[in-house]
Order: structure tokens, then C-alpha cells, then sequence
């Protein structure tokens, strides 16, 4: 309903727009004869467009070029020019002086178009920077579009931007814990859920609760790959790059890894054909020559388990062998892989 | 109608037409004309502009993506001609522009049409545009065709910009501390090969999270992790796999090839991705269009090709049996064989490039262009 609603109130636009420039405030597009690649225009586009590129020609800045840009938003939400001459006219025309709010209700009037488009979440960005503080209407907004593809990587990438600017935190942390709950698999709530936990806590404050956080996710359901790349990102990734003395960050993942051997010979034991638990069991085991007949014993399994992946095991193995040559003469008298 | 919303970044068109036509590689019939070359070069000269860089448009304002696909559109359509109308002096100057440099002192600003919302070491895309990795490809990439790349501004804190992208999965995202994606992983490896500093990332995390982005069942790859399959990752990931091969010196393959399933790569594009009308898709039931006709086969030439760095960088003379053309392609026939494409610049890689700089020179664009360089 409001599709329609809002398609009838943007026809009427369209053609209140065209009313306010003379038919000879136009610039046709510069057409040679027989173009290579035309693009098959319509004709209330053209119409449009000519009198835009007048508008741009003429740097016009004033209140019938600004109700222009929403015109050809309208038709072309990609027009990146469009949106910067619409800023323009925020911040020059002393009408649009307090018109800061109107046009952050402008811009969630028109979004359900723009789920996708790069131009419309950076003008966002920017007039709530403007605006200065958290729009009344954000959060539902964002639900909103959550709910249409809860995957939206313009709507996390903003909302990464929106926790930063306005200090939300906790609220967002409570958020993130019920959407990964909604959806286990959601990778985007997980990566968001990284952000919020170790942007500025201290790894040995918040390793352990994070990991078993993820363990929780994998005992629900073993296949979930966001939990298991979480577990292992929080083990290899993390202590170079977090808060904390980097040593201590390093010897506090060393007993994660241990703890993490133990888990995942569990769910190796448990659960057929698991691939995660055995590519994590590899990492762990291929760091030091004790284990290294271990981490080549399991890349063999993958080979078998994790079919699709076969050239990569299969060099993943070479590649061990060659770290610890003594275990080559290992390989020579128990495998024959080609 | 349904590339109406395609007007403002015309010179993708230019390219994406242009790149499927020369990685197919047919009779000539099916290639472009001299008197289209003529033309394609009078339009995108139209789109260059004199603060330098191209627009989407001829009368919009300059963007860094634009100005990407329409040098490589020049570069594909691989003339003097061609090559000539681009502006080097002020293409760098436009970048410059929207780099943020390192001595900048930080930004405060009322205006929201003055606003930038870039970190130290990364590009604005347009001028008061958004920041990506997009921007940071395209802008490196340029100033490596143009020979742009000494210029010591456009050149620091990119490494160090990258490196604060990588996340925890192993990829690269589009901002720190973002979600690891294909196209920005491929975005800021092939940057960091093209600034020679790929010690800024760990390869092996960012070769674990591509690994795992090949699906079972489909055969194809997504973009990123617990997501569906689309063909045009094909390329984004399928380039990863060879750009660290790059990174790593030749030691990224196995016997040759990448380390991913390639046949099955080639399976799901031939089988499930071409439509029946003509032009690729996305996945069986979408619909054609350019964007996926261009990447899904500059992919499917990935997957149909093998490591050539021993040739390249050790021996010039090394012809082992990782030189098979035939060894990776799905049901080992011809056919199908696409001409290779370079994962960096996603042109193909038998194009001879004058090198457009004072003097002019003649290169082979192939992983020679850069490892010349050094």
C-alpha cells in the first residue's frame, strides 16, 4: 500500500517539478548520430534529466533545483550528482536552515527503494551527522529494513557508523544477542556482534565469556559456520589486534587453543563428517612439530570429508610436511595421495 | 528501461561489454568494429573531466569507479587512439583529491555537502561521496596503468588502511571492522599486491575464508560466509585465488592449479548460468544482464587456467606439465576455453599496453607490468 501511495504522490511530483522550469530551461543529452550504447530512456526521464543537466550547467542552487533532485532520485537513485546538489541546497538556502528533520523523514519515505543503493545510505550518514543527534525514528527505520533482507550490508556498515557516533553499545548489544538468536546462521549479526564486543574491551576481559558464546551456537547446530569462525577468529585473529598487552592476549589464546583441541575432538567423535572441527583441529595441531603427524593424519580425512576442498587439504598437507621435513619419510611409507 | 538506473555510471556499460566480448575470443564477426572503437572513444571522452577523471555521465561530476571502468574500457579496446585522450596530469590531481592524507588534520564540518567520511589512507569515491575499498582498488589500479604509482601521497597509508579491514573471518571488508565480502577481499588484495606491501594482511586467513566460500552443491561461490551462490564471484573469488599465488610467489597452487575446485566453478556457470536468450546470470531463474555476463565469465576464465608464475618470475624456459591448457577444463575440451584474464585489472591478458607515460612504451600487460616496476 504505501508502494502505491507513495509511486501516485511521486508521479504528482514529477509533474509539479517539471511546472516550475520554462521549456526552455532544458539541455538534451548529447546524442550522436546512431550512439553506440543507448540506453532506451523514457520519456518523463528525458524530460527530467534535460532539465537537470540545464540546472547543473547553470550551478543553480535554490529551492526548485532541490524538489529537482528528489525528481531524479526518484528515477535514478544512483545519480550521485543529484544527491550532492540536494546537500548543497541544505546547507545554503536559509528556507532549508531548520529543514534538517523533514528531510531525514524525507529520506525514510522513500526507502523502501533504496535498500541497496551506496548513495542513499551516505546521504543518510550525513544529514543525521548534520542533524546532530539520534533521529526519533532510526531504530524503527532499521527494522524495518532488517526485516526485508536482515543480511543488508549497507544497513550494518551504517549501523556500525550509528553505534560509534551516538555511543549505543549496550542497547546494540542486547539487539545483536536476540538477532543471532532469530537467526543462528545470519553471518552479518555475527561480524556486527565482533564489532561491538572487542572494539575497545580488553581481550582477557572478554575472550572466554565470546567463546563460549560461539561454543553455545556450535552444540545447537555443529554445521553453523558463522559460530565456528567466530570461535577461531576470537583464538588467531584477535590477540595481535585487540585491546591488551599483546603478550598476554598471546598466552591466554594459547589456552583457548588447548581448550579448543578438547572441544572439537568431541564434536569429531560425535558428529559425522564435520569439517569445521577438524579444519580448526589442523590449525592447532600444524604449529608445532609434536603434533604435525596429527594435523597431516586429518587433512587426509578432509580430503574425504570436505570433497570440494581436496586441492587445498591436499596442499594444506604438503605444505605441513614441508615445514617438518623429518616427517616426510612418515608420509613416503603410510599415503599414497596424488 | 531497466538500465535507466545504469545512467550514471555509463562507462561500466562500455566496459563490461567490451571485456565479455574479448574474453570470448571469437571470429571477426563478433568483435568491435574500428568505427565503434571510434565511437566508444568520442563518448568517453565526452565523460572525462577537465578537473581530471571520468564521470558516470557526460555532464556529471567526476567518480573514482567510473573513471576504473572507462580506462579499462580504453585499455580493452586496445588502439593509440584509444589510449590517447586520457588526461594523466589531471587524473592524478582528481585523486589526490580524494585521497585523505596522512598529515590531514581531523575533520570538522557543519555542511553536510563538505563532509567526508574517509580515515587516514583511503579514498572518497567522489568528491563528498562515501569511502570503500572500491574506491581504493580503483584509484590504485589507475595510477598503475597511467604509471601514476610513485607519487608518494597517492601511495601512503593505503597498506596500513587495508590492514585494519581485515576481519577475524579472514576477508576483507569494506570498512574496519565490517563484514568480509569477495569483492572488497579481491578490492584490497589486488591493492596491496599493486603497492607491493601484501605483508600488511595475513594471507593464509584471507586463502581459509575464500576456501570456504566455494559451495558443495552448487559448485559456485558466494560472497560471503552462511550466503547463497551468485556468478559473479566467480571472479571476486576466483581472483583471490590467483592474486595470492602472486602474493605468495608461485607457492599458492597445487600442482598448478588454484587451490579451489575449479571444474566445479565451470560446471555451475556453463550448466546453471547461462541463459537461454543469450548473456549470463546471476543463478538459474534470474535474469541477464551485463554485470554478470562480464564477471561470470572473466571467472570462468579463471577456473579454466593454471599458475603461470614459474614462467613468469624463475624460468622462462619452464614448460612442466602444470602448462596443460587442457588439464582444468570441464570435460577436458576446448570449446568452452576462454582467453585469460588477469586477475588484477580484469582485462585480458594478452593485450599490449602502451605504457602512457613520457616515453612511451610497449608492455605486455601480465604480471610483468608490475614486477617491472620494482
Amino acid at each position: 500500500y504505501q508502494r502505491r501511495v507513495h509511486g501516485d504522490y511521486q508521479e504528482i511530483m514529477i509533474k509539479e517539478v517539471e511546472g516550475e522550469w520554462a521549456p526552455t530551461e532544458r539541455l538534451a543529452q548529447f546524442e550522436p548520430e546512431a550512439p553506440i550504447a543507448p540506453i532506451d530512456y523514457s520519456e518523463k526521464f528525458k524530460t527530467i534529466m534535460d532539465i537537470f543537466r540545464y540546472a547543473l550547467k547553470i550551478d543553480e542552487v535554490s529551492l526548485r533545483a532541490y524538489r529537482l533532485t528528489a525528481a531524479v532520485i526518484f528515477l535514478n537513485s544512483g545519480n550521485y550528482t543529484a544527491w550532492y546538489v540536494r546537500r548543497k541546497c541544505l546547507d545554503s538556502l536559509p528556507e532549508l536552515k531548520d529543514k534538517v528533520k523533514e528531510e531525514i523523514e524525507y529520506l525514510d519515505i522513500i526507502a523502501h527503494d533504496m535498500a541497496k543503493v551506496y548513495q542513499y545510505w551516505h546521504h543518510r550518514r550525513l544529514i543525521v551527522q548534520k542533524f546532530g543527534s539520534l533521529p526519533p525514528n532510526e531504530y524503527a527505520l532499521l527494522e524495518k529494513f532488517h526485516e526485508e533482507d536482515d543480511k543488508n550490508y549497507h544497513m550494518w556498515t551504517y549501523r556500525m557508523w550509528m553505534t560509534e557516533q551516538f555511543h549505543l553499545w549496550d542497547a546494540e548489544y542486547k539487539r545483536v544477542t536476540a538477532k543471532i538468536e532469530e537467526n543462528p546462521k545470519n553471518n552479518s549479526a555475527w561480524s556486527y556482534r565482533y564489532f561491538l564486543q572487542f572494539h575497545h574491551t580488553e581481550y582477557i576481559k572478554i575472550g572466554s565469556a565470546e567463546i563460549d558464546f560461539a561454543k553455545s551456537y556450535i552444540l545447537k547446530d555443529p554445521n553453523n559456520e558463522s559460530a565456528w569462525v567466530y570461535y577461531k577468529g576470537i583464538v588467531y585473529f584477535s590477540p595481535s589486534k585487540c585491546v591488551g598487552d599483546k603478550a598476554a592476549n598471546a598466552s591466554l589464546a594459547e589456552k583457548f587453543k588447548a581448550e579448543g583441541e578438547l572441544f572439537c575432538l568431541k564434536i569429531r567423535s560425535s558428529v559425522t563428517d564435520n569439517r569445521f572441527c577438524r579444519s580448526f583441529l589442523v590449525d592447532i595441531y600444524k604449529e608445532k612439530k609434536e603434533t604435525a603427524k596429527s594435523a597431516i593424519d586429518i587433512c587426509i580425512e578432509l580430503i574425504e570429508v570436505d570433497k570440494i576442498r581436496k586441492n587445498y587439504w591436499l596442499w594444506m598437507k604438503d605444505k605441513i610436511l614441508l615445514s617438518f621435513p623429518e616427517k616426510q619419510q612418515y608420509e613416503k611409507s603410510q599415503h599414497q595421495y596424488y | 528501461i531497466q538500465y535507466q538506473r545504469l545512467d550514471a555510471s555509463q562507462p561500466w556499460l562500455f566496459f563490461w561489454v567490451t571485456s565479455t566480448i574479448n574474453l570470448l575470443g571469437l571470429s571477426s564477426k563478433y568483435t568491435i568494429k574500428t568505427y565503434q572503437k571510434k565511437k566508444i572513444i568520442a563518448y568517453l571522452e565526452l565523460c572525462q573531466c577537465k578537473e581530471g577523471g571520468f564521470a558516470g555521465g557526460p555532464y556529471m561530476e567526476a567518480h573514482i569507479a567510473s573513471s576504473y571502468a572507462a580506462v579499462c574500457t580504453l585499455v580493452n579496446l586496445n588502439c593509440e587512439d584509444a589510449y590517447k585522450i586520457i588526461n594523466r596530469e589531471s587524473m592524478l590531481q582528481f585523486l589526490l583529491r580524494l585521497k585523505h592524507k596522512m598529515k590531514e588534520p581531523p575533520y570538522l564540518e557543519r555542511k553536510c555537502s563538505l563532509m567526508k567520511t574517509t580515515i587516514p589512507g583511503s579514498f572518497q569515491i567522489h568528491f563528498n561521496g562515501e569511502n570503500d575499498m572500491r574506491a581504493t582498488y580503483c584509484s590504485l589500479l589507475i595510477g598503475d596503468l597511467l604509471n601514476l604509482l610513485a607519487n608518494t601521497e597517492l601511495r601512503e597509508g593505503v597498506a596500513e588502511y587495508i590492514s585494519h579491514c581485515q576481519t577475524y573471518e579472514g576477508g576483507i571488508a569494506c570498512v574496519p571492522f565490517g563484514e568480509a565480502q569477495a569483492g572488497y577481499t579481491q578490492c584490497g588484495l589486488a591493492s596491496l599486491i599493486l603497492l607491493q606491501s601484501t605483508q600488511s594482511i595475513s594471507l593464509e586467513r584471507v586463502l581459509e575464508w575464500a576456501v570456504n566460500c566455494q559451495l558443495e552443491d552448487e559448485g559456485g561461490f558466494n560472497g560471503r560466509i552462511n550466503k547463497l551462490v551468485d556468478s559473479c564471484y566467480n571472479f571476486w573469488q576466483g581472483a583471490i585465488f590467483e592474486l595470492l599465488d602472486l602474493a605468495m610467489k608461485g607457492t599458492c597452487n597445487y600442482k598448478g592449479k588454484w587451490l579451489y575446485n575449479q571444474e566445479a566453478v565451470q560446471g555451475y556457470t556453463l550448466l546453471g548460468c547461462q541463459n537461454s536468450t543469450g548473456g549470463m546470470i546471476d543463478k538459474p531463474e534470474r535474469r541477464a544482464d551485463m554485470y554478470h555476463s562480464c564477471y561470470a565469465l572473466s571467472g570462468l576464465s579463471i577456473a579454466q587456467s593454471t599458475s603461470m608464475y614459474k614462467e613468469l618470475y624463475i624460468d622462462k624456459n619452464y614448460f612442466g606439465k602444470d602448462r596443460d591448457e587442457t588439464k582444468c577444463l570441464l570435460g577436458g575440451y576446448n570449446p568452452n576455453k576462454l582467453h585469460r584474464v588477469h586477475p588484477l585489472y580484469n582485462v585480458q591478458h594478452e593485450l599490449s599496453l602502451i605504457h602512457i607515460s613520457e616515453p612511451t612504451r610497449r608492455y605486455a600487460i601480465s604480471y610483468a607490468v608490475f614486477c617491472l616496476k620494482k
